[in-house]
């Protein structure tokens, strides 16, 4: 009966998330000019959607799943596992969440566990471990729920501020018995040579992304923000090698681009920052809502984006004792999660990338139930007024429901951007 | 035992001391010397004035500091003007003086005859032609009982600063010692000093001594060797005009507080030699030449009698075991869980 | 226009380090063995040319500085003030044309330190560091180096109320400790300088402690890099003219993330290259303006090295992620 029951939930699930993600696709698809190196991620969501599971991407090896950015890759890379981010951003798993999670709960939190409440039976043995990150309230109660269900939970002890010796001491010593644990888990020994090759895997990756990150503030724009979102996600779960050459492609066709002047939007389109809440395919909702309202989203500054990438391991000697560390630097020093105090980091990323960026105006998404971002507002709002910079601050959740309201805000602020904008060009004039 | 024996040679080295010596042996002529002092007044005024300080870091730098020992030459003050005191002359005999610049150019200096006979010559200060070591000579020649007397006597200035730098040292023709082929009898003894121009001869050193007449070699020499205290060897030169003697130890301070590793102490080479040649001298026929020829010059102790390797490397290996098991302690002590906060109450 | 851009990048790409490691070597055999070429650069160097080792080319200003401090106060006015003064101008205009780079690039004592540090690589001696309330205790003792150095021979000359001289074998007390005296002239085949020197009690306790030091520097530079360059009262006095530097360090606080890979390489372990984000001249008192810290910036112009105003390496991603895959595949 209760099988039953689950089956038929599984099916009905697998149904909407299909549905969401198709629907998400077909969005991006009705943009013009699309770069054809985009087919690559179009192709692997349309799979994911369709119930491809992520033992597809891990191919033979062992899947390291984590539930941040916050656990330091290169360590599952060297054990020769998979690291497979889990945050899920679909509706229908958020449904399923919220049957055993409070409504106040962040929606991110909500729709990984009923993921991986409805989909336990998929995992089998592959799963060596899920890696949680003691980040944000949501992250740690996670741990235990999904303790109960009967997943292997590593708890990642991480400080609650980056600022103090003590903090970086305490992560690095964290990281470190992480490393020790990671090869039980995996059964594999962490070597200096794998660790070194792991570190070059993603240095590969994040040079990359430095050359698309330098790209997409093109003027005019050559990329649209909501794909680059898609991009950056399927860092989430596909073989980084893989994913690296796919970029590698749309690097070159975007440089391509740039140089035959083809763009992606009108040239006085709104260039706008998006902040606050990670958009997770199929959750694109304000992303989109944003390009399609006529603006454009230059930079962003959210963690299933633009911070997965930003910084990069540099070590000095190629032995453990001094990469190993060098990792876990490289995953707490730069970080501008909320979650820390003070996070004043934060603030200067996001003027330092609107001064890069020429940035017009910013969208700050946060999730209801996500206090962090939601805390964070005020301090990003009065540095941005500072500066003169405006922005939309839009809180929100996974479903459809709100999305007239929010086409309208959105549409409003984009407007309000070009006129200002007109008012400027007329002074100057 | 040993008083009888110190006894002796300090008589030894009263006589021996340039400037109050004496002819020794009837008949024999005494040498011809250059001191700094007059020889009436004694030699043992106390230096004056501020030593010039050396850029040059050496062992044994920091000549004649002390005060209390014979005024000597040092190579880190460099004055305008030196004069050298003969010890004596003889009336009627010809004198002539010389000085060998660094840069080669021989100039004669002011010779002054009379009660206080000296020699003068000017030593413009800086890293000129100047720069470096002076031979200066004083020759006197006079014929007695048919016999040419020859005798020498010669000196070096070294003149220098370790203010103008040691450029000199990477030229061989300041740093070798050099002679003159217009002598007639002439002492060089090599390694007087170092690259750096400062004086390099310590007690235990072998000192190579080669003499020259007129710029040629001269076998059978009776070279000799007095110390400070009055030790004497003498050897006789070989077929290269080459004498090699080693210098004693010399320098016996009763007590360790009183050891000045900057101790200077002279000695002097000394040579003779006869040649059985006949001629003419200002008219006065000799059917035998005699030269006689001096050259003092200063030694120090040596490092090794005041410094030791043994306790240096140990000392330095200690540091090394005692900081390497300091840093793998510490590090053992690491690895231990995370060890809290203890309040000093 | 298009090639001078052209140039930067090349530069910009290119491995600071592999540069650094010629350039050591090379001042090294300059200082170390220029008197067998007749060479001599000067003797006011802002730099362990050590004058022990005979056969120098070019020599530190330190030992000719501590002689004229003990110059007695009633002949400063005279000649040898004046001889102090140039000499110190000499110094000064030797330093800024490099300004700290004197320690990073042409040393021999740092270079000898940065060879013992490949060894301990090579060993797999992981490199300690020390925390930063230790690191801002130690770096203190430079500066009193600096003042003992000064004080010393300033006894040697002068009377201080009313004691008595020090005697001259006080004098150069710096040197007589420094390691820098025991070890290059090793270089020339020259030993002497590794005994105890039992003279006199000022000599014996001096000699003593340099080779103490020099224990302590060969075993301490293979756990901590430059492990005497926290000491160096050279690099104390350095700092005092560090401003008038025509080579510059230069730090963009708006663009730096914190993400402390510059901290990390740092030799000498100065948080503020990664924490200070106000200052624009990042150069530190125990910096050697060594660039590592510009090699491993990530952020494009975050970290320049400037001759004036002009920028002439500086940290760009394209560079990082160039070196980086060098040394992750090399």
């Amino acid at each position: 009966m209760d099988d039953e029951l689950k089956r038929r939930l599984l099916k009905t699930t697998r149904l909407h998330l299909a549905m969401e993600g198709e629907e998400t696709l077909q969005r991006l698809r009705e943009f013009s000019e699309r770069p054809a190196a985009m087919e690559y991620f179009y192709t692997l969501f349309h799979q994911l959607a369709n119930g491809a599971g992520p033992a597809a991407m891990a191919g033979e090896r062992k899947i390291i799943a984590t539930m941040c950015m916050q656990v330091p890759q290169e360590l599952i890379l060297a054990v020769g596992a998979h690291p497979l981010r889990l945050c899920s951003g679909a509706n229908a798993y958020d449904q399923v969440g919220a049957e055993f999670m409070p409504a106040k709960s962040c929606p991110v939190i909500r729709a990984t566990l009923g993921m991986l409440r409805v989909n336990q039976s998929l995992w089998g043995d592959t799963m060596a471990g899920i890696v949680v990150p003691t980040t944000c309230d949501q992250k740690k109660k996670a741990c235990e729920e999904l303790g109960d269900m009967g997943y292997p939970v590593y708890s990642l002890e991480m400080p609650a501020g980056k600022e103090s010796d003590l903090a970086r001491y305490y992560w690095q010593e964290s990281v470190k018995q992480f490393a020790v644990d990671l090869e039980k888990m995996v059964g594999r020994r962490l070597t200096a040579a794998g660790l070194r090759q792991a570190i070059a895997k993603v240095g590969r990756a994040a040079a990359l992304f430095r050359q698309l990150h330098g790209l997409r503030g093109n003027r005019p724009p050559i990329i649209l923000g909501s794909d680059l979102f898609l991009v950056y996600n399927a860092y989430f779960f596909d073989d980084i090698e893989r994913w690296s050459r796919a970029v590698e492609v749309l690097v070159a066709e975007l440089e391509q681009r740039r140089q035959n002047g083809v763009r992606v939007t009108n040239r006085r389109a709104p260039r706008l920052l998006f902040t606050g809440s990670p958009p997770i395919f199929p959750n694109f909702k304000v992303p989109v809502l944003v390009e399609q309202s006529g603006g454009i989203i230059v930079v962003d500054e959210s963690c299933s984006s633009t911070r997965l990438l930003s910084d990069s391991v540099a070590y000095d000697q190629a032995s453990l004792n001094d990469m190993v560390p060098a990792v876990a630097d490289r995953y707490l020093k730069p970080c501008t999660c909320p979650c820390l105090t003070p996070n004043q980091d934060r603030l200067r990323k996001l003027v330092a990338m609107a001064d890069e960026f020429a940035v017009d105006g910013v969208v700050y998404q946060a999730f209801a139930g996500c206090l962090p971002y939601e805390l964070e507002r005020r301090q990003v709002n009065e540095t941005l007024s500072e500066r003169g910079i405006p922005m939309l601050y839009v809180e929100t959740d996974y479903s459809p429901e709100d999305s007239g309201q929010l086409s309208t805000r959105v549409e409003a602020f984009i407007e309000s951007i070009k006129a200002r904008k007109r008012k400027q060009a007329r002074q100057q004039s | 035992m040993n008083r009888p024996v110190l006894l002796f040679a300090s008589l030894l080295a009263l006589l021996l001391l340039p400037g109050v010596a004496k002819s020794a042996v009837a008949g024999e002529l005494d040498h011809l010397r250059l001191t700094l002092a007059p020889p009436a007044t004694a030699t043992t005024e106390a230096e004056a004035g501020d030593e010039e300080e050396c850029l040059e870091g050496h062992a044994d730098h920091g000549g004649g500091r002390g005060g209390r020992e014979v005024q000597l030459e040092s190579e880190h003050r460099p004055v305008p003007r030196r004069t050298y005191h003969l010890n004596h002359y003889r009336r009627g005999a010809e004198v002539n003086a010389y000085v060998r610049r660094p840069d080669g150019a021989v100039i004669e200096p002011e010779l002054i005859l009379g009660a206080s006979p000296r020699v003068s010559f000017s030593t413009p200060p800086g890293d000129g032609p100047t720069h470096g070591a002076h031979n200066v000579y004083v020759v006197e020649r006079g014929v007695e009982d048919e016999v040419l007397q020859v005798r020498v006597a010669k000196w070096i200035t070294m003149h220098h600063s370790c203010r103008w730098g040691h450029n000199g040292k990477f030229d061989p023709e300041l740093t070798n010692p050099q002679s003159l082929d217009t002598i007639p009898f002439e002492i060089v003894v090599d390694d007087l000093w170092n690259r750096n121009f400062h004086a390099a001869v310590t007690s235990g050193d072998n000192l190579r001594i080669t003499v020259l007449s007129y710029g040629e070699p001269v076998a059978g020499a009776e070279v000799t060797l007095t110390s400070e205290q009055g030790w004497r060897k003498t050897v006789t030169s070989d077929e290269q005009g080459v004498a090699h003697i080693q210098l004693v130890r010399d320098y016996y301070p009763s007590l360790w507080q009183d050891f000045r590793r900057s101790h200077r102490g002279p000695f002097e080479v000394s040579a003779r030699w006869q040649a059985d040649k006949s001629g003419q001298f200002r008219g006065q026929a000799y059917s035998m030449v005699s030269y006689r020829a001096t050259h003092p010059w200063v030694y120090s102790p040596p490092v090794r009698e005041y410094s030791s390797y043994g306790y240096g490397l140990l000392l330095a290996a200690a540091m090394m075991v005692v900081g390497g098991a300091g840093v793998y302690l510490h590090r053992e002590r690491r690895r231990r869980p995370y060890r809290g906060i203890v309040f000093d109450e | 226009m298009n090639s001078l851009k052209d140039l930067r990048r090349v530069v910009n790409h290119a491995s600071l380090g592999r540069f650094r490691f010629y350039v050591q070597l090379f001042s090294f055999v300059l200082l170390i063995y220029g008197g067998y070429l007749a060479i001599n650069v000067g003797n006011q160097l802002p730099t362990f040319a050590c004058l022990y080792s005979d056969l120098h080319g070019g020599a530190c200003y330190l030992l000719g500085f501590q002689h004229q401090m003990a110059t007695p106060w009633s002949q400063l006015f005279g000649g040898r003030g004046l001889a102090i003064l140039i000499g110190l101008a000499t110094f000064v205009a030797f330093f800024v044309v490099f300004n700290k780079a004197w320690c990073g690039f042409i040393c021999p004592l740092g270079t000898l330190q940065d060879w013992l540090s490949s060894l301990r690589r090579k060993l797999n001696i992981r490199a300690a560091g020390y925390s930063e309330p230790v690191f801002q205790r130690l770096s203190k003792i430079k500066y009193v180096l600096l003042a003992l150095l000064i004080l010393i021979p300033m006894a040697i000359g002068n009377s201080f109320f009313g004691l008595p001289k020090l005697g001259h074998d006080w004098g150069v007390p710096f040197c007589m400790i420094c390691p820098g005296r025991t070890i290059l002239p090793l270089f020339t085949g020259d030993f002497s300088q590794l005994a105890i020197d039992f003279s006199s009690l000022a000599k014996l306790t001096l000699t003593a402690l340099g080779l103490a030091i020099t224990g302590l520097l060969i075993i301490g530079s293979l756990f901590k890099p430059r492990f005497f360059c926290l000491f160096c009262p050279m690099s104390a006095l350095h700092y005092i003219f560090s401003r008038t530097g025509l080579l510059r360090l230069t730090k963009n606080g708006a663009k730096c993330t914190r993400c402390g890979n510059c901290f990390r390489a740092c030799d000498m372990g100065i948080r503020a290259i990664a924490d200070d984000l106000e200052s624009k001249n990042i150069v530190k008192d125990d910096c050697m303006m060594c660039g590592k810290c510009i090699e491993v910036c990530p952020e494009d112009g975050c970290l320049q090295a400037k001759v004036l105003s002009l920028p002439v390496y500086e940290s760009t991603a394209e560079g990082f992620f160039k070196r980086m895959n060098r040394k992750n595949n090399g």
